[in-house]
């Protein structure tokens, strides 16, 4: 008999670099896992990322035992790689910091797939070309 | 952390409340804010989950929305309906300092504000809060149970009763924050491999001991031990539970590295349950400590650093006398 879930927590989290502190500690305490053993297994299956925010995908099972998946970086950190730069714009409306191209945004959404919402890649990449402007990151023809 | 030391910490928690398409604008948003990272708590993902395995496998008590959801994927033939942003997706992150310290009337324009990008940001809800460590750094607890590893170490949580049998080598422990509650794999695989190799009489060094559980363990089969970490709060916390197990006399603690050890000083059995890096860094040094007939035990390693770590251990002149694995985690047994 397979063992019933009691909870999916997704986390976007520094890979290598997790702690006990928030949001781990809240997000997993809640469901009773133990922490400090989904750091320590999260920091040495990243360790090879580090510096890069990595989205994990955490199955919490009846007995409070749990298995992980991470994910590809968020659609943020992928643009601002895209677009070279290290942050995106406080003001996006008015200061606008990077621009990318719609194939680079296609590239990003045809990545993001498996983890987005969408119906098909046109769907997710008005979300990737979204939250670009949301940066202050400009998308070019 | 000195404030963590002194009172429970605690921290401001912000959730904004958004739709499904929205969820990575408004992380990076809550990321620019310095938050450590974002919790996502989204119904879609146990609804994609009961798709696939079947939803009597859900045990949730807040199954109602993802079990709407799984429906509405049914009526729609399986697939994820793009447009179901009616469920709302919570963003929360954690940030340090109090309430005054942020303008939450900028967040919350600049969430609404998503709508001038083309995304939309569904109910834009921003709500704060302030959140204590005491509520969620116990609440594993409650599900952390009596546990019999190897042939006699039985692992007892300092607040359970256990009613020993002839030959149990108890093990008292309160983790607190600290690593090593015996239920890691590399964990269970260190104390079967002392329960191997220490014999009454022998010395241990225990580098990064945690919660002190291994440290524990191989003072109650009869030896004597140093238990290092370089954090103070673990060998605190291992202090106090060597206390609790009355080896207190035979365990010395320290906070430190291997450096910190005197380098003529050796050692009949050094183990680390650390991770791969780790016990790459220190097998040179882990050699001067070893004598002829010494065992190192190193564990934490995910079986696809295996072979990085047998590498370091051939340039260091250790051999691999056994290879233990429980899941992905692999536990080495070498020596000179």
């Amino acid at each position: 008999m397979a063992k019933k879930i009691t909870a999916i927590i997704k986390l976007q989290c520094p890979a290598g670099k997790a702690t006990p502190a928030p949001p781990i500690g809240p997000a997993l305490g809640q469901h009773g896992v133990n922490i400090m053993e989904f750091v320590k297994s999260f920091n040495e299956r990243t360790a090879g990322q580090v510096g890069l925010i990595i989205p994990v995908e955490i199955t919490v099972y009846a007995d409070r035992s749990f298995t992980f998946i991470t994910k590809t970086p968020p659609a943020a950190v992928l643009l601002k790689k895209a677009a070279g730069i290290e942050k995106g714009s406080g003001e996006p409306n008015s200061a606008k910091v990077a621009s990318v191209s719609w194939d680079q945004v296609r590239e990003i959404a045809t990545l993001k797939m498996p983890d987005l919402n969408a119906a098909d890649v046109e769907a997710a990449m008005r979300m990737v070309a979204g939250t670009a402007r949301s940066m202050g990151i400009t998308v070019k023809d | 952390m000195s404030q963590g030391e002194q009172h429970a910490a605690t921290w401001l928690e912000v959730a904004v409340t958004t739709s499904a398409e929205a969820v990575d604008a408004i992380s990076e948003i809550l990321m620019q804010l310095e938050a450590g990272g974002v919790v996502i708590d989204d119904p879609r993902l146990l609804a994609r989950r009961a798709a696939e395995i079947g939803p009597e496998l859900i045990d949730e008590p807040d199954i109602v929305a993802a079990k709407r959801l799984y429906i509405k994927d049914a009526l729609n033939g399986g697939k994820p309906d793009d447009r179901h942003n009616d469920a709302p997706v919570v963003v929360r992150a954690y940030l340090p300092g109090s309430l005054g310290d942020y303008d939450w009337q900028a967040l919350q324009e600049q969430v609404r504000g998503l709508h001038a990008v083309g995304l939309d940001p569904g109910p834009a809800l921003v709500t704060t809060g302030v959140v204590s460590e005491e509520d969620w750094a116990d609440a594993w607890k409650r599900f952390y149970t009596i546990q019999r590893i190897g042939r006699s170490i039985v692992i007892v949580p300092s607040w359970l009763e256990y009613d020993p049998m002839p030959g149990d080598v108890v093990v008292q422990l309160d983790p607190g924050m600290a690593f090593g509650t015996g239920t890691h794999p590399s964990t269970r695989l260190c104390l079967a491999a002392l329960e191997d190799f220490v014999k009454p009489g022998c010395s241990v060094l225990d580098i990064g001991t945690g919660s002190g559980i291994l440290a524990i363990a191989a003072a109650k089969l009869g030896a004597m031990v140093t238990a290092i970490d370089i954090d103070a709060g673990a060998v605190a916390i291992a202090a106090e539970n060597a206390a609790a197990n009355q080896v207190e006399e035979k365990i010395v603690t320290a906070t430190g590295t291997l450096s910190c050890v005197p380098p003529e000083q050796k050692y009949d059995l050094i183990v680390a349950n650390i991770v791969a890096d780790a016990i790459i860094d220190m097998s040179p040094a882990v050699v001067r400590h070893l004598y002829p007939a010494s065992r190192f035990v190193a564990a934490g390693i995910v079986n696809n650093r295996l072979p990085e770590v047998d590498a370091a251990w051939q340039r260091a002149g250790l051999t691999v006398r056994d290879s233990r694995r429980l899941d992905e985690w692999i536990c080495l047994v070498g020596s000179l």
